[in-house]
């Protein structure tokens, strides 16, 4: 597994643990509220979809899809997608931490970007392999 | 399993074709978490715990009895939310508050080991 896998997973698994506690408090809440639970259902709902599940699917596609050789191309538009959706997921956590009006257009700029980032690395990688004929 | 009951509460509690009956709306956020946790997650779980790098000879993957415990947690945390999520929105007070506890305990276990079983299999080659 490359480094910027191993980055990419294992921060997908830090949200993984930090979007789940936010749920379970959410959850938890239902049946006996705890105060200020509910104020992170957005940062809940973004971690483990954008942190966790796309995260880690990105960071395994950057391993396993097929290569040029040894090399994978154009490596720095995922190191940017990969900076990009993260500052997105820490912004998410700041905003819900204080009183501010949700910056939803911050977010979703700097997701649109780390997709666009990942989708012009991963591209000319999806293509039939040498193994596959 | 999780996928087809997840995509077939989806459709109906998600749509706005018309006004819907308040037991299809409280199945909302069970709809969500049946193909988020039921289906996505527990399949990264599935397939992480096959394909990852292994460990060492003796043990691949880790410790297994840990990695069965998050599948036990995360099945047993999503029941018992299937069992007390809906009726507890619709009929408050009808469920013992202690379903829904157990149910929030369940699942967040089931990350926690995971991501500490998953975490140093996590690597990079040759390490």
């Amino acid at each position: 597994m490359p480094l910027l896998s191993v980055l990419y997973v294992r921060t997908s698994l830090v949200w993984l643990v930090v979007g789940a506690t936010l749920g379970g408090a959410i959850l938890w809440s239902k049946a006996s509220p705890i105060p200020f639970a509910w104020q992170f259902l957005t940062a809940h709902i973004h971690l483990l979809t954008w942190g966790w599940l796309l995260q880690l699917t990105l960071g395994v596609a950057y391993w396993i899809l097929p290569r040029f050789g040894a090399e994978r191309p154009r490596p720095w538009l995922a190191v940017a997608a990969y900076a990009l959706l993260n500052a997105a997921l820490a912004i998410t956590i700041i905003a819900s931490l204080l009183p501010v009006a949700w910056p939803g257009i911050l977010v979703g700029a700097l997701q649109l970007l780390a997709l666009f980032a990942f989708a012009l690395h991963a591209f000319p990688r999806a293509r039939r392999s040498a193994y596959g004929k | 399993m999780y996928l087809i009951v997840g995509a077939i509460l989806a459709a109906l509690a998600l749509s706005n074709a018309r006004e819907l009956p308040p037991a299809l709306l409280a199945m909302r956020p069970l709809a969500w978490h049946l193909l988020t946790f039921g289906w996505a997650t527990q399949l990264i779980f599935g397939v992480a715990y096959w394909m990852f790098p292994h460990l060492s000879k003796d043990a691949p993957r880790g410790n297994e009895r840990v990695l069965w415990a998050a599948f036990w947690c995360l099945n047993a945390g999503l029941i018992l939310r299937a069992a007390g999520e809906p009726l507890g929105a619709l009929r408050p007070g009808m469920v013992p508050p202690v379903v829904l506890q157990a149910s929030a305990v369940l699942q967040v276990a089931a990350a926690w080991l995971f991501a500490a079983e998953t975490w140093p299999r996590v690597k990079a080659l040759g390490r």
